[in-house]
C-alpha cells in the first residue's frame, strides 16, 4: 500500500482497519473524490449526494472484503460504479456514462487534486473567486448552480443559445479554474 | 474569427456530458481527450470539481451570490477565448497569424498591457484589495500564518483573525479596525464582506459608499464612523458612531430604498432573516475601537454592561452608549446633540476622585418629559451608582427616596467652564448638576425613573446623567442598603 500518497492518506485518525469506524472513516477521507467519481456517472448533484450515502452502506457491509495491501480508492470507486449504476436503472435515469476506464482515469485524477483538507480549500477559494466573476457570468452562476436552473430555463431567460450558454460557462470555469489554481491571498 | 482553445473546448464537452446533453460525438471526443491528453484531463476533473463545488456553495443555507458586487476583472468576456495558462496553442497559433495580430496590436495602443498575451497567466486578475496595516495588536492569524506588520501594504482577498486587533487602512480611503476572531473576504477596495467577527470602519470622504456586506443585509456608508458585527448564528449588528450609514437587504439592489437609513448614535440589529430591530445600548471603550453591544459583562472592568427602557413607541433607532471607564474631565453627556455638551469639574480641572475612570451612561435627552419612562441598568458588580440631577430643579420622588446628595456638583456645557471669554453665549448653555449616588451591593438590575420638564428651570432642558463606579473590596456595602433586582 502507498501510504501517504493522495489515494492512501495517512491519517492516524483511522486507527485499526478492524475497528467499526474504519470504513466510515475511510469513505469520509475520500468523500471529495468519490462523490465527484459518483456525480460523473449519475450527473445529478441530489443523486450523487444519495448515492455517497448508498456507497458508504456498502464499503461498511463488505468491509471484510477489503484488502488493506491495496489502495482504497480504487476499490471503493468500483463500488461506487456498480452502486451508481444500480441506483441510475433504479430512478429509470439515461445510462449513458463514459466508459469504466475513463471514469477510473477521471478518479485518479482527481485522488491527484489532494486530500480533502485540500479540497475544501478549493472550495473556499471557488466562493471567494466567484466575487470576482463579471456581473454577467455571476447571474448565470447564481441560476444555474445555486437556483438549479435548466440551461434550457437559462437559454429562454437570456435569449441565449445553448451552444452560447456551454460556451459562456466554459470560460467561467477556465476563469474559475486559474483563479483557484492562482490561489486568491488569504491571511 | 474566435478560435476556441482546447482547453475551452474540453471543458465545454465535459460540461456538456455532466448536463446530459452530449451527443455520442462528443462523448467518443470527450474519451479521447480523457485517454490521450493528461492536461486536458486534468481540466475535465477540475471542471468536474468545480461543478460539484458550485452545486455545494449553492446549496448552503441562504446561499446567495453577491449580485451587485463590482465587476473587478479588467477584462472583456468576449477575448476569454485567448489561451490561458501556458504556451502558445495551435488554435492560438491559428488566430494570431489569421488576423488576430491586427487586433493584439490594437489592444496594445488601448492600454491593456501585456497581461493579455499567450504565455503570460494574467488574464484572470486575482488582484485582492490593497491594504496598509496601521497596527497589529496582538493579532493571531488562523491556520499559524505570520501576522502582517505595521508599515506592510498587502494585496488581500480574505483575512481570518482568530485574535487581536488589526488596524488597516484600504487604499481607497477606508481606516478599518478588525477584532478577532474575525473572518473578512475583501471584494475589492470599495466592498467587503464580514463573514463573522467585528469591524469598524472610519471612512475618507473619496471613500463614500464602502459597503460592508454581511449574510443578513448590506450596510453603505454615507460618510461615518461606523461598526459592524456577525455572530452567524444571531445575526448582523449595525452601529453608528457618526454621520450616516443605509442598510440595505442581502439580496436586494443598491438602488432600491433601504431598509433603514441610521444617524450617528443609532444602531439596529439584523436578524437571520434581515429584519432590522434597535438596539437598546453599545458599550463602546475604553480603547478608541472597542465596542460590544448590550453587554460586555465578561470583562472585569465592566460595571454597566446594558441600559434599557420601556418606550416601545420610540421613532427613531438611538441606542444608549456606555462608556466603559469613561467618566472624564470634558466627556460628551449625549452623542448627538447640536450643542454637545459634556461634564467638567467645577473648576475646569479634576472630577471628583471618585467618579474619575468610572462607567458612564450617555441618556437619550428625548425621553425627558416622558413621565413612564424606567430606565433599567444591568449591573455587573458591586458598585457605587451616580445619577447626576441639575442643581435647584425638583427632585423626584425616586431619586430623592434611594439616592444619597453627595453634596459635589458637575457642570454641564459645552466648553470649559474655566474657559475665557463671553459667558453669554457660551453661559447660557451651562447647567451645574448635583451629584446623587447609592451603594449597589452585587450584580443585578437597577430601575430608574421619569425626569419632567415642570421640575427643571427653564430651557434648554437636559436628561440626567448617569455613571457607576465599582466598588474597593473595602467598600462593601452592608446588605440592607442596596437593592438590585
Amino acid at each position: 500500500m502507498n501510504a501517504g500518497s493522495p489515494d492512501n492518506p495517512v491519517n492516524p485518525a483511522l486507527g485499526e482497519l478492524k475497528s467499526p469506524e474504519a470504513p466510515f472513516l475511510q469513505v469520509l477521507a475520500h468523500r471529495s473524490m468519490l462523490k465527484a467519481y459518483i456525480m460523473a456517472i449519475v450527473r445529478d448533484p441530489h443523486l450523487a449526494e444519495d448515492t455517497l450515502s448508498d456507497v458508504t452502506v456498502v464499503v461498511s457491509r463488505v468491509w471484510a472484503n477489503y484488502d488493506p495491501a491495496q489502495p482504497f480508492g480504487p476499490w471503493a470507486r468500483g463500488i461506487a460504479r456498480r452502486v451508481a449504476l444500480t441506483n441510475l436503472r433504479k430512478w429509470r435515469r439515461p445510462v449513458a456514462t463514459l466508459d469504466e476506464d475513463m471514469l477510473d482515469a477521471l478518479g485518479e485524477e482527481m485522488s491527484r487534486m489532494g486530500d480533502e483538507g485540500d479540497q475544501e480549500e478549493a472550495k473556499q477559494k471557488l466562493q471567494i473567486c466567484l466575487q470576482k466573476l463579471p456581473a454577467s457570468s455571476r447571474e448565470l452562476v447564481q441560476w444555474r448552480y445555486y437556483d438549479e436552473a435548466s440551461y434550457e430555463e437559462i437559454s429562454r431567460r437570456t435569449g441565449r443559445t445553448m451552444n452560447a450558454l456551454y460556451m459562456a460557462f466554459s470560460r467561467i470555469h477556465g476563469m474559475l479554474g486559474r483563479c483557484v489554481k492562482k490561489g486568491p491571498v488569504i491571511l | 474569427m474566435k478560435v476556441k482553445s482546447q482547453s475551452t473546448e474540453t471543458r465545454e464537452l465535459m460540461l456538456r456530458y455532466l448536463e446530459g446533453t452530449a451527443t455520442p460525438e462528443e462523448l467518443q471526443r470527450l474519451s479521447h481527450v480523457l485517454r490521450e491528453t493528461p492536461e486536458l484531463r486534468r481540466e475535465c476533473a477540475t471542471t468536474l470539481r468545480q461543478h460539484l463545488h458550485l452545486f455545494e456553495l449553492g446549496a448552503q443555507p441562504a446561499a446567495q451570490l453577491e449580485p451587485n458586487a463590482p465587476v473587478v476583472l479588467p477584462l472583456d468576456e468576449k477575448l476569454v477565448a485567448f489561451p490561458a495558462t501556458g504556451q502558445p496553442e495551435r488554435d492560438w497559433t491559428a488566430w494570431w497569424w489569421g488576423g488576430g495580430l491586427a487586433v493584439a496590436a490594437a489592444l496594445l495602443l488601448l492600454g491593456w498591457g501585456a497581461g493579455w498575451f499567450p504565455g503570460v497567466n494574467a488574464n484572470f486578475a486575482v488582484s485582492g484589495t490593497e491594504v496598509e496595516i496601521q497596527a497589529n495588536e496582538n493579532v493571531v492569524l488562523a491556520k499559524g500564518q505570520t501576522a502582517p506588520t505595521k508599515g506592510q501594504t498587502l494585496k488581500l482577498d480574505r483575512l481570518t483573525l482568530a485574535s487581536g486587533t488589526l488596524r488597516f487602512r484600504i487604499t481607497s480611503g477606508v481606516n478599518l479596525v478588525a477584532s478577532g476572531p474575525a473572518e473578512i473576504e475583501f471584494i475589492d477596495a470599495m466592498h467587503m464582506r464580514l463573514v463573522r467577527g467585528q469591524v469598524t470602519a472610519d471612512v475618507e470622504p473619496q471613500a463614500r459608499g464602502f459597503t460592508v456586506v454581511t449574510p443578513n443585509g448590506r450596510v453603505v456608508d454615507l460618510g461615518t464612523r461606523f461598526g459592524v458585527g456577525v455572530a452567524p448564528e444571531v445575526g448582523a449588528d449595525v452601529v453608528v458612531f457618526q454621520g450616516k450609514v443605509e442598510v440595505h437587504r442581502a439580496d436586494g439592489n443598491a438602488a432600491h430604498p433601504p431598509l433603514v437609513s441610521l444617524l450617528g448614535g443609532e444602531a439596529v440589529r439584523l436578524n437571520r432573516r434581515g429584519t432590522p430591530t434597535r438596539i437598546d445600548s453599545v458599550v463602546t471603550g475604553p480603547g478608541a475601537h472597542q465596542w460590544v453591544v448590550n453587554g460586555g459583562d465578561q470583562d472585569q472592568d465592566a460595571v454597566i454592561t446594558a441600559v434599557t427602557d420601556n418606550n416601545r413607541q420610540r421613532w427613531s433607532n438611538r441606542f444608549y452608549p456606555i462608556m466603559r471607564r469613561g467618566m472624564n474631565e470634558g466627556v460628551f453627556a449625549w452623542p448627538y446633540d447640536v450643542n454637545k455638551p459634556r461634564w467638567w469639574s467645577l473648576d475646569g480641572a479634576s472630577l471628583p476622585a471618585e467618579l474619575e475612570a468610572a462607567d458612564v451612561v450617555q441618556t437619550l435627552n428625548e425621553e425627558l418629559n416622558n413621565q413612564n419612562l424606567e430606565l433599567t441598568l444591568r449591573l455587573a458588580r458591586a458598585c457605587r451608582l451616580y445619577v447626576f440631577y441639575e442643581d435647584g430643579a425638583t427632585p423626584p420622588g425616586w431619586l430623592e427616596e434611594n439616592f444619597t446628595d453627595t453634596g459635589e456638583r458637575l457642570v454641564l456645557s459645552p466648553d470649559s467652564p474655566t474657559l475665557p471669554g463671553d459667558p453669554g453665549t457660551r453661559g447660557s448653555y451651562q447647567r451645574v448638576f448635583r451629584i446623587w449616588q447609592r451603594l449597589i451591593s452585587g450584580p443585578g438590575e437597577y430601575q430608574l425613573g421619569a425626569l419632567l420638564k415642570e421640575n427643571v428651570h427653564s430651557p434648554p432642558f437636559y436628561m440626567y446623567g448617569i455613571a457607576a463606579k465599582a466598588l474597593d473590596a473595602n467598600q462593601q456595602p452592608t446588605a440592607g442598603e442596596v437593592r438590585p433586582r
